[in-house]
């Protein structure tokens, strides 16, 4: 019951109370202005509070269970990577641009979160962010499971009891 | 014989499912024990305890002390004591900052969430708060009387849990400063990373205007778990998704990985600073200004002043994407006093303000300093915090 209300009171957190909060860590692939989410690190922590974004890149959109906007933010790739140094004698400067790499971006996550969307003019990805969907899926695995044993049985006994008959 | 049911199936279904019922009813049978154990052992734990700060807040001499071992549930993993009453780790865990601004009645939390927490009076703690991680079930505990509170002090080094985030520098709300967290690579101990933390803080951020003019925008924070997703080629190469998990348990605006480098060692094999949007890689053997220049890469998304045409020739770089650069007869920063148009930004055929800068050769003479036009592109970002 204890660990129950508390669940309750931290998904509805990022709502009530500033921070720290219940955060999704994403782990996302770029690749050639493609994007496409790899996993999410759901956690207690804290997010950037994003009061600098660019006019133009990528939206980012966190979607609830009735599709309304939870959160949004703009958001460009890290394809720059700016690398400084001096040897005493040269400037090493430089920048490492890349196409393909893999980058992260820290969000807050809502009890009522669907999924979140990632646009850039049109809909590039869709990720889900209910906490059930595995559950659910591990839950038709396991029907599924207990189907199939059942009728291994029902199969094995009939060819048994046809046996007998003969 | 045709039209005979054959009700072996179903008896094999029936005992499947009898075997089933069965063995979920022992399951459950065996949790509400277990759970009633984890009960008794957790009263009697908070018990013995509170009798323990009773006895040595009234009943011993002033300054009296004896170490004592408790039993603690088999599967309670971290017990926090909290002096309400003392300057305590506003950013010490998130989880337990969190449960302490839900439940502010309470002072004694637990880990996991099954155990209720508790409030017990008439305690300090040693390091506020004062976590423990309990060692086969037991954890040893000093109390020490100290006339009318006894104070609570952690026996076993082994036992106590460092806090995982610490504040080096507060100056108020997260959502409306710049948060910054550094992190350590290279370093022997967490000491060292503070030492070097403050040393930036102090030469860069207090120092170098106009970022020292909004030092009061910015909170500073350290996580002591050292980096572990970090490789060093000729620069430091992050896995950006383990560093942005591990910074996540402070206020993260802008992560701050400083490697530890030898600086003989560093001439021998030089390794580069760097800086990916909020992510800044400092190798601390470089020129104390590479972090002041990396920040404005990061935070003012300045561009190099510097040449590098055999590189950045290969990209359709536009003068309108770098705020610092410009081409003639530089309109941009037509009004701006103390500029004027020197050849050469990030390509030989875009011109900067000022003849060096931190955004140039912060490592020359003349580098020290941003210059009008990056100083103001800094304070116009500056202008969004409080």
């Amino acid at each position: 019951m204890k660990k129950t209300l508390f669940l309750i009171i931290l998904i509805m957190f990022p709502m009530v109370y500033a921070q720290p909060s219940n955060i999704n860590v994403l782990n996302i692939k770029y690749n050639n202005e493609d994007i496409k989410v790899l996993e999410k690190f759901n956690t207690i922590g804290y997010y950037p509070d994003r009061l600098i974004q660019p006019e133009e890149g990528y939206l980012l959109k966190i979607m609830s269970t009735e599709n309304t906007i939870l959160y949004s933010f703009r958001f460009i790739p890290p394809v720059n990577e700016y690398l400084d140094g001096w040897d005493g004698n040269y400037n090493l400067g430089g920048i490492q641009t890349a196409n393909k790499f893999n980058f992260s971006l820290t969000i807050p996550s809502f009890d009522n979160e669907k999924e979140l969307i990632i646009e850039n003019g049109k809909e590039l990805t869709k990720f889900s962010l209910q906490k059930e969907a595995k559950i659910k899926l591990f839950a038709w695995l396991l029907i599924a499971l207990l189907i199939g044993i059942l009728l291994i049985i029902v199969k094995e006994v009939r060819k048994k009891s046809t046996k007998l008959k003969n | 014989m045709k039209g005979q049911i054959n009700v072996l199936p179903f008896i094999m279904i029936f005992v499947v499912i009898v075997i089933g019922a069965t063995s979920f009813y022992f399951y459950t049978k065996t949790s509400e024990v277990s759970i009633a154990i984890s009960t008794i052992e957790y009263d009697n734990f908070i018990r013995g305890i509170n009798q323990r700060i009773n006895e040595y807040a009234f009943s011993k001499k002033q300054g009296s002390s004896e170490s004592f071992s408790f039993n603690i549930p088999k599967n309670m993993e971290k017990i926090c004591f909290i002096d309400k009453d003392n300057e305590m780790n506003q950013f010490s865990n998130p989880e337990l900052d969190l449960k302490r601004n839900l439940e502010t009645d309470k002072n004694i939390f637990f880990e996991p969430n099954e155990y209720p927490s508790t409030k017990l009076e008439f305690f300090e703690v040693s390091d506020n708060p004062l976590c423990i991680k309990p060692i086969n079930n037991k954890i040893s505990l000093k109390f020490e009387s100290l006339g009318n509170k006894t104070k609570i002090i952690a026996t076993n080094e082994k036992e106590i849990e460092e806090d995982k985030c610490i504040a080096l520098s507060y100056n108020g709300d997260v959502t409306e400063k710049i948060d910054v967290v550094f992190l350590g690579l290279g370093y022997d101990n967490s000491k060292e990373l503070t030492n070097d933390a403050f040393i930036y803080i102090t030469n860069i951020f207090k120092d170098v205007y106009p970022i020292n003019s909004n030092f009061n925008k910015f909170n500073f924070y350290q996580i002591n778990e050292p980096v572990e997703n970090c490789q060093i080629t000729n620069y430091i190469k992050c896995n950006n998704f383990e560093v942005k998990k591990q910074a996540s348990v402070c206020p993260n605006d802008y992560i701050i990985i400083l490697t530890n480098r030898n600086k003989i060692l560093n001439i021998a094999s030089p390794i580069r600073s760097s800086a990916i949007q909020n992510l800044i890689k400092v190798n601390t053997a470089d020129n104390i200004l590479v972090l002041a220049h990396e920040f404005g890469h990061g935070f003012g998304d300045l561009a190099d002043e510097y040449v590098d045409d055999t590189y950045y020739s290969k990209f359709d770089l536009k003068v309108e994407d770098l705020p610092n650069c410009d081409k003639l007869p530089c309109e941009s920063w037509d009004n701006v006093n103390g500029t004027s148009c020197y050849k050469g930004c990030t390509l030989s055929n875009y011109y900067r303000p000022t003849k060096n800068s931190i955004m140039n050769f912060y490592f020359k003479e003349g580098g020290d300093i941003f210059g009008p036009v990056n100083e103001q592109i800094l304070i116009e970002k500056f202008n969004l915090y409080k």
